[in-house]
């Protein structure tokens, strides 16, 4: 496997295995390696690899379903599974965006207040300031400064999930995580997220599910190939894209299967 | 829809690639003998055809550089498919650089004093048999992706610098003999340059090949001058 050579790592996943014990498949085996700070790292591969799985695990939503976890997630050297974490704390630090945007509804700027408010932030200046900061680091701001009173749902599709991603950088996380974020979205609205991801690692983690194997190669600093629960191969995203180590990865990437 | 086939039309496309390699190495193969055939043989007519033919050679080049690119464009090729076509596109520049060698040749061959028959070592003969068989090992190992070839063709180019630099030194050594002529024994220095190159080129290829397979760049042999 790869050492992150000289970058600081954000998330060190170590030997992680996760059972869905409703039905008693194992979703991920012997999850090991390393997210490093302010890059994109994509978790990409067939449906049924455990991407999303691996996602929801890093910030606990699975918590809300019936699994157990072996291994552990360290999140800035501290283990998430610990006891004394709190995972409403956790979810704050590692936000998730998923493919359907869903707009709350509200106004967009109440959108963008309404995490704040909820965790009892009520100074105006303050809501303001996180309304036009996150918009703008979501690529999102030019377009709908005027009219920060309209109704989410009248945003265009690219938009709507660009307040979404917005929405989840309100609450000022450290890592950001997208699930298929583009996978409803036309060409256009699609490279404004991409552009703004790129904007945003500069500042956060970014891990994304991404929504195609072309999307994967143009964005990932890092690339991790899942396979049926499993880690086939971590690489640096040009080194994955040009000369794959592993033959499954090669397979997959060029179309051979999935 | 599990049987479905998928990448039909790369696969096609790059098959038609590698025919166009290997349709092209084959032309540039026959240039290279009938060079130092119209050469020895002072065959004015046939050194002409090789000097036009070159312009075909030329053309064909690009026809193929096209198709690499709208593979790339049509198709977005990755990792090994990505290489075979970077590849592609970097082996037909060496084959049109070696079809201008056999044109260069060719044009000794009308230059120089006519003459029924050139007094031509047979070191000319031995070296062009040798750099067409690697210029065709080279390509085989393009064909059937297999650096161990490659690497092997390599190791054949020591060989023939070798034989290029005795022939260099004995023809260097007659223009003492006052009974030779400068201008044929310049000739005959020119020719075995030029297939010289085309073994550099050759082995160019294989380093290609070497890339293709392992997705490494490497120097297969660092050229010596002397």
């Amino acid at each position: 496997m790869v050492n992150i050579a000289k970058t600081e790592t954000k998330i060190s996943i170590d030997h992680l295995y996760v059972r869905y014990e409703d039905d008693g498949t194992e979703s991920l085996r012997d999850i090991h390696f390393d997210i490093p700070i302010h890059a994109i790292t994509a978790l990409f591969g067939p449906a049924g690899g455990g991407k999303s799985t691996l996602l929801r695990t890093l910030n606990r939503l699975n918590d809300m379903v019936d699994v157990s976890t072996r291994g552990s997630v360290l999140l800035d050297g501290v283990d998430i599974f610990s006891s004394n974490i709190d995972v409403v704390t956790l979810r704050r630090r590692v936000g998730i965006v998923f493919a359907q945007p869903i707009p709350l509804p509200f106004s967009i700027s109440r959108n963008i207040r309404y995490g704040l408010e909820l965790a009892g932030e009520n100074r105006r200046s303050r809501l303001d300031d996180a309304v036009e900061r996150s918009l703008r680091a979501a690529a999102l701001w030019d377009e709908v400064k005027d009219r920060l009173g309209d109704p989410a749902i009248a945003l265009s599709g690219g938009q709507q999930q660009r307040l979404c991603i917005a929405r989840v950088l309100a609450l000022e996380p450290e890592v950001l995580m997208l699930d298929e974020p583009t996978s409803g979205l036309d060409p256009i609205s699609t490279a404004k997220v991409e552009a703004s991801l790129q904007l945003l690692k500069q500042d956060y983690t970014v891990i994304i599910a991404p929504s195609s194997i072309q999307q994967t190669a143009r964005i990932a600093d890092w690339a991790a190939f899942m396979l049926q629960g499993e880690l086939v191969e971590w690489n640096r995203g040009e080194d994955l894209f040009s000369a794959p180590r592993n033959k499954k990865t090669e397979d997959y990437i060029t179309g051979r299967f999935g | 829809m599990d049987n479905i086939q998928t990448r039909v039309t790369l696969d096609d496309s790059l098959n038609a690639l590698t025919d166009d390699l290997v349709r092209l190495s084959s032309k540039i193969d026959t240039a290279i003998e009938q060079s130092v055939q119209a050469y020895s043989n002072c065959d004015i007519e046939l050194a002409q055809q090789i000097i036009s033919e070159d312009t075909i050679i030329n053309e064909k080049r690009f026809e193929i550089e096209e198709r690499c690119l709208q593979i790339m464009v049509t198709q977005q090729p990755v990792a090994g498919d990505m290489r075979m076509i970077v590849t592609g596109m970097n082996i037909v520049t060496e084959l049109e650089r070696m079809g201008d060698h056999a044109a260069g040749i060719a044009r000794l061959a009308v230059r120089v004093e006519e003459v029924p028959k050139r007094d031509v070592p047979g070191g000319i003969f031995q070296i062009s048999t040798q750099c067409r068989d690697m210029l065709r090992r080279s390509v085989e190992a393009f064909i059937q992706r297999d650096a161990s070839k490659a690497y092997a063709v390599a190791a054949n180019d020591d060989n023939l610098d070798t034989q290029y630099r005795l022939l260099f030194h004995k023809t260097v050594a007659e223009t003492r003999d006052a009974s030779k002529s400068t201008d044929h024994l310049l000739s005959v220095l020119f020719v075995a340059h030029n297939l010289e190159r085309i073994g550099d080129r050759a082995t160019n290829i294989a380093e290609r090949v070497i890339f293709m397979t392992s997705g490494k760049l490497t120097e297969l042999n660092v050229y010596d001058p002397e």
